[in-house]
């Protein structure tokens, strides 16, 4: 085992930028898209609609921002309360966000996080989020698109229940987020307590601690986040009594934060593996999900060193190899005589984090959990020995492998391999143009079909978003995944993958987490939004409005649940007695449900039904042009039900 | 039982083709397309995830191998969730609605544009080259 720097403490975060900055800067990626026309624009949102809450002045949009500051000098209660402390180890940790619909038992944190430090509300800054469950989406969105987590803060054993499907996904889609559950044992509502909050979903956490004095807090935070950044990655919980938020810290001294250990392996099998890799015919690399954007270079690294072809996962879920680079692809010879899985199967060796059933042992009690977490039932399709697997985090070993490689480089092998990678590269161009014309031609089909096809929902948007820095949020299982050979997923966030449970209701709020991400990164956010999903969760759409997310959603609004309508049909059908009343309890018509009205309720620009598909391309324009000048836009597109 | 599948078509298409032959209502084939749920897997228009728009082989070559198709599909009671397509008895689609029900699917068409006059498709077409810019 060696010690990994962990690179996220270190971090060249970007220069915070105030909204108005952004809307600057987006304006040369906005002359991309053109002008639009607005004459067929349903447009529907209009901003500061009639309330009675007023609308925010200027200088509460001030310091929303950073710019106004509060008051330096402090004659209350507390000189320096202990959430001062508990925010700046958040600080220290580079937590950029941290979401939350508020709470009595958070709420000294709370103060802190919008009043302390030099730039208050600033790492983390407060993202008001309209319900728990969106909360950890929104975390669980970012995480996929940093590989570092941000933090959320829920109240007591109710705000925790809330969260806790959307906890179970991040759980098994390893995913870190840092829970921060507030507890007030002198509430007077006695039932929002208890004495082990955390036990509420300790069998789907990574770890949780209730410590019990403000400097175990302080410990505890630091501990939480390592916990969650080392594999398997998942939430963690730090349960956190009113007493030691409020409390006065006098001289306390913020713990010193020590990095995580990645369990890598030995430098014996590296040597190994390099070893192979150099005196391979024709290596292979099968690449899965890695942890962070560093992890991808590495692998990159180390492709381009041993000149092997590259199989990646990056058109089913975020951090794996770019899918476009010279070496991903079968390559010019797919007798493969050895392959190195990185958190991957290889058939020779196969370097795999610890599975969640390894940390569910310990967590998973049965008297309060489900009686053990489970691994998905579709086994791997691969050999299930597991003698060739080796469990250690695949993102940290890569660099022991390259610094082996090299030492092993000789000039004859270098030359080898320098003509082994142009072969690579010639073939999977020649594959690519071969399959895309494929592709093409499948998109055509039904290409004026009214409803609007997903090939075509999916085809005339690409040219568009082409030449941006784009992230699609939204798992695409149910929309036919028509970005795959026809997209490029070249970043560590190009596809952020599916739900993590199949749990219904993530899309909106993964999808405001990536627009959190992609928010001063002059980067967009496309969301091609299930109906059925989004009327779990659809407050995500206020927040989007409220922090200005660069956030595109696209509804594939084929007005129902549809793969229960399948599903039951075909039960009907065995069972003879008809399929013609499958639209019960499925559908969502009499009255359909108008999104776009939906999304002007919560301040979010939006056109359509547009169930015309000539109508596609101009409305994707005017959204795109909303979204680079920084605010989210939604398109209701009836559509085709698969 | 692969030797046997076109013999079993045969003995029921000779059972089955006198009787499908009266006039047909297009109106009454369109009803049960959308009541019957086609549209689920082959679309509002027949041009859907599975396709049936414009199909002259196969089961849509003739009424009669239609009404077998519908007829000889899985019955199994599923243990696991399935999308396949179900079997319809003739107490649920009988032979008449079967006819109905092919001469609607029969009129449907899709006759999408070539590549070249499709802007988007060229455009990705035109522009189609391995980027190598990555993170």
């Amino acid at each position: 085992m060696i010690i990994i720097k962990d690179s996220s403490k270190n971090k060249d975060f970007k220069k915070k930028v105030t909204r108005r900055l952004f809307l600057g800067t987006s304006a040369s990626a906005a002359a991309l898209i053109g002008s639009t026309s607005n004459a067929n624009s349903q447009t529907t949102a209009k901003k500061n609609p009639v309330a009675s809450v007023p609308a925010p002045s200027e200088s509460q949009l001030d310091r929303d921002v950073g710019t106004l500051k509060p008051p330096v000098s402090i004659e209350r209660a507390a000189q320096r309360p202990g959430s001062d402390l508990m925010v700046q180890v958040l600080k220290d940790l580079n937590i950029e966000f941290i979401a939350a619909n508020p709470a009595s038992s958070f709420e000294g944190l709370q103060e802190s996080i919008i009043n302390y430090g030099s730039m208050p509300n600033t790492m983390p800054e407060l993202i008001t989020a309209l319900h728990e469950e969106s909360a950890v989406d929104m975390a669980h969105g970012y995480a996929k698109c940093e590989g570092a987590p941000m933090a959320v803060m829920l109240h007591g054993t109710v705000g925790l229940q809330h969260a806790s499907m959307a906890i179970y996904q991040a759980y098994h889609d390893k995913t870190p987020v840092i829970i921060i559950v507030g507890r007030d044992d002198k509430f007077f509502r006695q039932e929002q307590t208890a004495n082990d909050i955390a036990g509420l979903t300790r069998a789907f956490t990574k770890w949780d601690a209730q410590p019990t004095s403000l400097k175990d807090t302080l410990v505890a935070i630091q501990r939480a986040y390592k916990e969650a950044i080392t594999p398997p990655m998942g939430p963690t919980v730090i349960v956190i009594d009113t007493e030691f938020q409020k409390e006065e810290a006098g001289e306390l001294k913020i713990p010193i934060y020590t990095p995580p250990i990645f369990k890598t392996i030995n430098k014996k099998q590296a040597k190994k593996i390099a070893q192979n890799l150099m005196e391979a015919k024709n290596p292979r690399m099968q690449v899965g999900k890695l942890r962070t954007p560093e992890g991808i270079l590495n692998a990159i690294k180390l492709a381009e060193l041993s000149g092997c072809s590259v199989r990646t996962a990056a058109t089913n879920l975020s951090m794996s190899f770019p899918e476009r680079h010279p070496q991903s692809g079968k390559g010019n010879d797919t007798n493969y005589d050895y392959v190195l899985g990185l958190e991957s199967d290889g058939a020779d060796v196969s370097i795999q984090g610890p599975s969640l059933l390894s940390n569910a042992e310990n967590r998973d009690l049965a008297e309060i959990g489900f009686g053990f977490i489970r691994d998905p039932v579709i086994p791997p399709r691969r050999d299930l020995s597991g003698k060739n697997d080796i469990t250690a985090d695949a993102e940290a070993s890569i660099p022991i492998i390259i610094e082996q490689f090299k030492r092993l480089q000789t000039q004859e092998a270098l030359d080898k391999i320098s003509v082994r990678i142009l072969r690579h590269e010639t073939a999977n161009t020649e594959n690519y143009e071969k399959e895309l014309k494929k592709t093409l031609e499948k998109k055509r089909k039904g290409w004026d079909s009214s409803p609007v096809s997903l090939a075509r929902l999916y085809s005339e948007l690409w040219p568009l978003i082409r030449d941006l820095d784009w992230c699609l949020s939204s798992p695409t299982v149910f929309s036919s995944r028509h970005h795959v050979g026809l997209w490029d997923h070249n970043k560590p966030y190009s596809y952020l993958g599916m739900h993590g449970a199949g749990g219904i209701g993530y899309c909106i709020g993964a999808s405001a987490g990536a627009g959190l991400a992609a928010k001063d990164r002059n980067r967009i956010v496309i969301n091609i939004q299930c109906d059925g999903d989004l009327n779990f969760t659809p407050g995500s759409l206020w927040t989007a409005a409220h922090h200005k997310l660069p956030l595109l959603t696209i509804m594939h609004n084929n007005r129902g649940y549809h793969q229960e309508v399948m599903y039951l049909h075909y039960m009907a059908g065995v069972r003879g007695r008809g399929s013609d009343r499958m639209h019960i309890g499925t559908t969502l018509r009499e009255p359909f449900i108008d999104y776009a009205k939906l999304a002007e309720a919560y301040g979010v620009q939006s056109e359509g039904p547009i169930e015309d598909p000539e109508q596609l391309a101009a409305a994707y324009k005017r959204g795109i042009k909303t979204v680079l000048s920084g605010e989210p836009y939604l398109i209701d597109v009836i559509t085709e039900p698969r | 039982m692969k030797k046997l599948t076109p013999l079993i078509f045969l003995l029921a298409l000779f059972l089955y083709g006198p009787i499908i032959n009266s006039a047909t209502n297009m109106e009454n084939g369109a009803s049960l397309y959308l009541d019957h749920g086609c549209y689920a897997c082959h679309g509002y228009n027949g041009t859907g995830r599975h396709p049936i728009a414009n199909n002259v082989s196969g089961i849509m070559s003739s009424e009669a191998l239609f009404t077998i198709f519908l007829r000889l599909r899985a019955d199994i009671n599923p243990m696991t969730p399935s999308n396949s397509m179900p079997n319809y008895s003739a107490a649920v689609i009988n032979d008449k609605q079967a006819q109905d029900l092919y001469a609607y699917i029969k009129t449907l068409t899709d006759n999408p544009p070539q590549i070249e006059n499709i802007p988007a498709l060229k455009d990705i077409l035109d522009n189609a080259n391995r980027k190598t810019e990555y993170e």
